[in-house]
C-alpha cells in the first residue's frame, strides 16, 4: 500500500511537472507567435513601402525631360514627379506612370499614397481616392508612421550656357525618406515592435530653366 | 529452459525506440514552433530578393561605369588596348565608324559575378543574330546581366539589368527568348535610360575662336568651307590681324570679309566676365561644364608634364591607344617630330585637347578634334605643318607663328554625333516593373 501510494505521488509529481512545461510552453508559443504575426505584418508593409514609393517619379517620357530645342522652347516637365508628405497626417501620396503608352497625363491609377488611418495602414490605389487597408486590425493595432523627408537640392546652374542668377535656375532634388513603423498587437498589448527603413526615390526632380 | 546467451544482448531494439522517440519529440517540437520556422523562411525570401533587387542595381551602375570608361576592354572587361574596342563601341554603338550614333547590340548580355569580394565579369563579343550571354563560369554566386535597348533617340540608350541570387550558370536576362528562370532562388530586374551628355554642348562655329585678338601669323592657312557654319574662319572678341602670308579659304563665292568676324560683342562678353580664364565662363559656353567638371568626367584622361614635347608624345599615344579621346594637360601641351604618330584622332573619331598653358606643335603632325586653351597669351603652332581638323578656341588672346592648316572640320568635331561625353541616368526612367 506505502509503495502504491509512493508510486501515485510521484507518478502525480511527474505530471502537474509535465504539464507545467506543457502550459508554459505553450504560452511561450503563443507569444511567440503573436510577436512573429507582429512582427511579419510591419516588415511586409514597410517593404511595401518602401519599394513601391521608390518608383515615385516614373515617366514612361522621360526623355523629353531632357531636351529643349530652339532658345525660347521649355523643356517638358515630368507630370509624375510629385512625392508630398505630409509628417503630421502620417501619410505620403505620390505617383508614377503606368501607361504603355505614355499619355504625359496624370491618370486616376496612377495616383499612389500611405496612410496611418484609425491604427491601420492603408495604401491609396488611385485618384478617387481609394484608400485599401493593408494591415489586418485583427492582429495588428499601427500606432505611429513617422515620415522624414530628407530632400537633397544639388545646384545644376553650371551646366547653363548663359550664367544663371537668382530663382528659377536649374536644379536637381535627390529624395529620401525614412519611415518609421510602430505597431502593437491587438490580442498581446506588451507585444510591440517599432521598425525603420529608408525609401530612396529613385527617379530625381529636375526644374528650372536655363536663361535664353 | 533455453536461456539466450548474454553476449547476444547488445542493446539494438533500445537504440532504434530511442531513436524513434527523439525523432517522435523533435518533430512535436518543430510543429510546435512553426512559426519559428516561418519567421526563418521569410527571412530567407527577404534576403533573396534584396539580394537579388541590390545585385540587378549593381548592373545598373557597372554598365553606366563601363560605357563612361573611354579604354578598350578584352571579353574580360578589363583594359586590354589592342581590342581597339570599348565598351561603349561594342555594345551601343556597333556601326562605329560608319556612324557615331547609338545603334545598340540587342542580343549580347555582358554582366558579372560577385565572388566574394571580386566581380568577375564578361563582356562577350557581339555575334549578328544569335543571343550570347556572358560567360560568367560555374562558381555558386550572385550575379547580373544587363541588356541594352533602343529608346528611339541617336544619343540614348535604356540598360536594363538582371540581379540573380547565387547560382552556378549566368543570371539570364528576361528579356531573352532563350530565357529560362536558371538555379536562382530570386531574380529582380531594374531599368534605367542613360543619355549621352555631350562633351561639347554646341560645335564652335567658325575654324579659330579667340576671346580677345587673334593673331594669325606666318604663313598659316585657316579654312572653311562648312556651309553649315558659314564658312566662317575666325571669331574674334576684339581684333583679327594677320601676316604676310597667311591665307584664308572659306566658301567659294563668298566675300573673305564675311568670314571674318571682328569684335563679336557675345565673345568679348564672356571674355570679359572670365578674365584670368579661371572661372570658365568661356570654357562653360562650349563644353557646358566648368573645367573641374570636365577635369573629373570620367572619359577625361588628365596628362601632367606635358610641356616637355620629347615626352608628351609618348604619353599621349599610349593614352589614345587605351582609348581615351578627351585630354586633359595641366602643365601645357607640346608636339614635336619626336612624337610617335603622325595624327592624332581621325576625321570621325576626334580628339579634345584642354589646357590651362599652351598649346604648341612643331612639326608635320596631324591632329583631329577641338583644342581649347584656357590661358592663351602663349599659342605657338610652329614649324612644319601642323594641321588642325576641327576647331581652335582660345580664351583669351591668340598668336602664332606657324606655317601648318587649321580646317574647320564638322566631322571631327562631332556637332551631332556621339562625341566622347557622359551617359547619365534620364531622371524618371528608373523603373523595375513593366507599365
Amino acid at each position: 500500500m506505502v509503495e502504491l501510494m509512493v508510486g501515485v505521488a510521484l507518478g502525480l509529481f511527474i505530471v502537474a511537472g509535465a504539464v507545467t512545461v506543457f502550459v508554459t510552453h505553450l504560452r511561450n508559443s503563443r507569444a511567440l507567435l503573436v510577436e512573429a504575426r507582429v512582427n511579419q505584418d510591419l516588415r511586409a508593409t514597410a517593404d511595401l513601402i518602401s519599394r513601391d514609393l521608390r518608383r515615385a517619379g516614373y515617366w514612361g517620357n522621360s526623355l523629353a525631360g531632357t531636351v529643349a530645342v530652339g532658345p525660347t522652347s521649355a523643356t517638358a516637365v515630368n507630370p509624375y514627379r510629385t512625392v508630398t508628405p505630409n509628417a503630421g497626417a502620417s501619410k505620403i501620396e505620390y505617383q508614377f506612370s503606368r501607361d504603355v503608352a505614355e499619355d504625359d497625363t496624370l491618370g486616376s491609377n496612377e495616383q499612389f499614397g500611405f496612410q496611418l488611418n484609425s491604427g491601420i495602414v492603408q495604401m491609396k490605389t488611385d485618384g478617387a481616392p481609394t484608400w485599401q487597408p493593408l494591415t489586418d486590425p485583427n492582429v495588428l493595432t499601427v500606432t505611429a508612421l513617422t515620415i522624414v523627408p530628407t530632400e537633397t537640392v544639388l545646384d545644376i546652374r553650371e551646366s547653363c550656357a548663359r550664367t544663371c542668377t537668382g530663382v528659377g535656375c536649374p536644379t536637381l532634388t535627390v529624395r529620401q525618406y525614412l519611415l518609421t513603423l510602430t505597431g502593437q498587437s491587438t490580442t498581446d498589448a506588451n507585444v510591440s515592435r517599432t521598425l525603420q527603413t529608408r525609401a530612396r526615390v529613385r527617379n530625381d526632380i529636375l526644374a528650372g530653366t536655363c536663361p535664353v | 529452459m533455453n536461456q539466450r546467451p548474454f553476449h547476444r544482448q547488445l542493446g539494438a531494439a533500445a537504440l532504434v525506440v530511442t531513436m524513434l522517440l527523439l525523432f517522435g519529440s523533435s518533430i512535436v517540437v518543430f510543429y510546435l514552433n512553426r512559426s519559428l520556422v516561418f519567421e526563418q523562411k521569410t527571412s530567407a525570401n527577404q534576403l533573396r530578393a534584396t539580394s537579388a533587387f541590390e545585385m540587378a542595381e549593381a548592373g545598373i551602375e557597372w554598365a553606366t561605369g563601363m560605357l563612361n570608361a573611354p579604354y578598350d576592354i578584352a571579353t574580360n572587361c578589363s583594359l586590354l588596348a589592342t581590342t581597339n574596342t570599348s565598351f561603349r563601341r561594342k555594345y551601343i554603338q556597333i556601326s562605329f565608324p560608319a556612324s557615331t550614333n547609338v545603334a545598340v547590340a540587342a542580343t549580347t548580355f555582358p554582366g558579372c559575378k560577385l565572388v566574394g569580394a571580386t566581380l568577375t565579369c564578361s563582356c562577350p563579343n557581339v555575334v549578328g543574330g544569335s543571343e550570347t550571354v556572358a560567360g560568367l563560369g560555374t562558381t555558386v554566386a550572385p550575379s547580373f546581366t544587363v541588356a541594352l535597348q533602343d529608346v528611339g533617340d541617336t544619343q540614348a540608350v535604356r540598360v536594363t539589368s538582371t540581379g540573380c541570387t547565387a547560382q552556378a550558370g549566368a543570371c539570364k536576362p528576361l528579356t531573352t527568348t532563350a530565357a529560362t528562370t536558371g538555379a536562382s532562388d530570386a531574380t529582380a530586374t531594374v531599368s534605367v535610360i542613360l543619355k549621352l551628355r555631350p562633351i561639347l554642348r554646341a560645335a564652335p562655329s567658325s575654324a579659330l575662336t579667340c576671346g580677345t585678338s587673334c593673331a594669325v601669323g606666318g604663313s598659316y592657312n585657316i579654312i572653311n568651307r562648312d556651309v553649315a557654319s558659314n564658312g566662317y574662319l575666325v571669331d574674334a572678341g576684339t581684333t583679327i590681324t594677320q601676316g604676310n602670308g597667311t591665307s584664308y579659304e572659306t566658301i567659294p563665292g563668298q566675300p573673305l570679309a564675311n568670314a571674318l568676324i571682328a569684335s563679336d560683342a557675345t565673345l568679348s562678353a564672356l571674355a570679359l566676365a572670365d578674365p584670368t580664364c579661371s572661372n570658365s565662363t568661356m570654357f562653360k559656353a562650349y563644353f557646358g561644364s566648368t573645367v573641374a567638371e570636365y577635369i573629373a568626367s570620367p572619359a577625361t584622361k588628365s596628362i601632367p608634364g606635358c610641356n616637355v614635347a620629347s615626352t608628351c608624345g609618348g604619353l599621349v599615344n599610349t593614352a589614345y591607344n587605351d582609348g581615351w579621346r578627351s585630354f586633359y594637360f595641366p602643365d601645357g601641351f607640346a608636339l614635336n617630330s619626336s612624337a610617335p604618330f603622325s595624327a592624332l584622332g581621325s576625321s570621325n573619331d576626334g580628339v579634345t585637347i584642354v589646357s590651362p598653358n599652351g598649346v604648341n606643335i612643331n612639326g608635320n603632325i596631324s591632329l583631329y578634334g577641338l583644342i581649347f586653351s584656357n590661358d592663351a597669351n602663349v599659342n605657338d603652332l610652329g614649324t612644319g605643318t601642323a594641321n588642325i581638323y576641327g576647331a581652335m578656341v582660345t580664351c583669351n588672346a591668340y598668336q602664332n607663328n606657324g606655317n601648318g592648316t587649321l580646317s574647320y572640320d564638322p566631322n571631327a568635331l562631332g556637332g551631332t554625333g556621339l562625341r566622347p561625353g557622359v551617359m547619365a541616368r534620364v531622371p524618371g526612367s528608373w523603373r523595375d516593373f513593366t507599365p
